[in-house]
């Protein structure tokens, strides 16, 4: 469980969150949404250490933790990523399960390939796996990136409108996964897909005016809301 | 497997095709009875002073600063995500050359040792300083160049003006600058070798990570790596690696970037095989570079970095042009 208290972010003097109180637990699908340039991102930035607190409190199981464990526990995509370069989708996967262990190369234990492969199965990527990253188009690059945060098998998944360029069908193939991922795995996407979060989310949280202004289930009117 | 035999072979023979041309052909004709006679010490004094001491030395010196400089090119272009990745362009090489200008004048009075010692700090003091500058915010590779760029233009400067001021003759000021390999004794060459293997060593043994630096920092940070720690590490290293080797032959100009980008097209995706592969793309093109330096204009020499220049510019154009 992940506790946020008393939030609160400027940008070069303009408020663009203030004092947000936020829990979010170890399961279910959590949906963010909001207009452009309401703090979406800021916030998800916050809470995994890319930007740096000004004001306010994270602590994990109501205890104090830094940033490097809480970002132990959390597996996160941004709103925009580098393509890697020159490698293979089974290599990029391969990275997510990045360790220390062995000299010339990190070392995959038999539990990691597991995770690896429960990944590309998950997400439809078994005629992928030798494909260049860089070549794919951008709906798959955005599977890919899922799946390398599956194989992570982290306690919560942090998605920045990772799926956006999902076609229609893709978009709720997924969205039903990160449903499904979601009963032992907090997951938390921003997005702007009202028809799917209507469909699949547990808890929606509009983010509007440097407030959450609703933090509940969703509901056919949120339109109005956002 | 069959790509690497093919790849082995073809390397093994340039190299002796280009070793032997270093051996054999030169100002004063040497035959293969002199050349064996030379190597058991049997043949007359002249002989074996060209073969030991003028021809030899080149071979070793142009193999091992032509893999430096390319691992040090490689290595930057992954550490920055920026294909611009040379010593020479992110300035790196700057300080080595600054003191490359003090010592031919005469205003540091150094021994061999201390000249690769000095350099070797030089261009870590470089790297660091660039990387200061470059990460006080976040990481821009665009960021990074700009600065190295400006530190090696500055530094360029500084050590021209020392030789002017000092009034150093024309072709020693050409050696330090456009990088020679004439007339470079065993002992200025020895101590650059524990420098490289050094570098090279510690270099090989973290490209696995490099690997992971194409991610970008958020999903680096993701994965439990400080992205900025490797990116320092490894400037320090292609320092160590660029710093020796231009105490020895000066700067060379654009060999780390080509020989980076021909190993990285050839060997594709993964770092680990792309910076072992530069050390023979590196050394063979320092090799037939010095060939060509050596016998274009034979008995004269032109600097083997203005060779350098003028053979892989037009190849970086078509590299650039065709693969980038």
């Amino acid at each position: 469980m992940i506790s946020i208290n008393n939030l609160s972010f400027n940008y070069e003097e303009a408020n663009i969150l203030d004092s947000i109180d936020l829990i979010i637990k170890n399961n279910g699908l959590t949906c963010l949404v909001g207009g452009n340039g309401v703090g979406k991102s800021t916030l998800l930035n916050l809470i995994v250490g890319e930007l740096e607190l000004q004001v306010g409190a994270i602590h994990y199981n109501d205890k104090n933790i830094n940033k490097s464990d809480l970002l132990s526990k959390i597996s996160y995509l941004p709103s925009v990523l580098y393509d890697p370069l020159y490698i293979t989708v089974q290599e990029l996967l391969n990275l997510s399960r990045f360790n220390n262990k062995g000299f010339l190369n990190f070392k995959l234990e038999s539990e990691d390939k597991k995770k690896i492969q429960f990944s590309i199965e998950k997400c439809g990527l078994q005629n992928y796996t030798n494909r260049i990253f860089s070549s794919l188009s951008s709906g798959e690059k955005q599977k890919v990136w899922l799946a390398f945060c599956i194989a992570q098998d982290k306690n919560f998944i942090f998605l920045d409108e990772a799926l956006n360029n999902l076609d229609y069908d893709n978009k709720d193939i997924f969205f039903n996964l990160l449903k499904e991922i979601s009963i032992n795995k907090g997951v938390l996407i921003s997005t702007h897909n009202i028809d799917m979060v209507i469909k699949y989310a547990d808890r929606v949280l509009v983010l509007k005016d440097k407030k959450i202004v609703y933090d509940g289930l969703p509901k056919e009117d949120l339109y109005k809301i956002i | 497997m069959n790509k690497f035999i093919t790849l082995s072979i073809t390397i093994i023979l340039l190299g002796l095709l280009g070793i032997l041309l270093g051996v054999f052909i030169g100002p004063s004709k040497i035959g293969v009875g002199e050349f064996i006679d030379a190597i058991m010490f049997k043949s007359s004094v002249a002989n074996n002073t060209i073969i030991w001491d003028i021809r030899l030395p080149r071979i070793f010196i142009a193999i091992s600063v032509g893999s430096s400089f390319a691992v040090a090119g490689v290595i930057l272009q992954t550490t920055t995500r920026n294909p611009l990745g040379d010593p020479q362009l992110f300035g790196i090489t700057g300080g080595a050359l600054i003191v490359q200008a003090l010592i031919i004048t005469g205003l540091i009075d150094a021994t061999p040792w201390l000249n690769t010692i000095l350099s070797v700090l030089a261009s870590i003091i470089c790297s660091i300083l660039i990387y200061i500058f470059a990460s006080r915010e976040t990481f821009k590779p665009a960021t990074l160049a700009l600065i190295g760029f400006s530190v090696g233009a500055m530094c360029l400067a500084i050590s021209t003006a020392i030789m002017a001021y000092q009034r150093v003759f024309t072709q020693q000021a050409l050696g330090v600058i456009g990088g020679s390999t004439a007339n470079i004794a065993w002992s200025s060459y020895i101590p650059m070798i524990p420098f490289m293997f050094i570098g090279l060593f510690f270099i090989l043994s973290i490209s696995y990570r490099l690997n992971i630096l194409s991610l970008g920092n958020t999903i680096i940070r993701n994965v439990g790596v400080n992205p900025n720690r490797i990116r320092l590490l490894s400037m320090i290293f292609a320092g160590v690696l660029s710093g020796s080797a231009v105490s020895v032959v000066g700067t060379v100009g654009l060999l780390g970037l080509i020989a980076a980008h021909i190993s990285r097209i050839i060997m594709g995706n993964d770092v680990r095989k792309v910076v072992v592969f530069a050390i023979p793309v590196g050394s063979l093109l320092m090799l037939y570079a010095d060939q060509i330096s050596r016998l274009i204009f034979m008995p004269n020499e032109v600097p083997v970095g203005l060779v350098i220049s003028i053979i892989g510019a037009p190849i970086m154009i078509y590299l650039a042009w065709r693969h980038l």
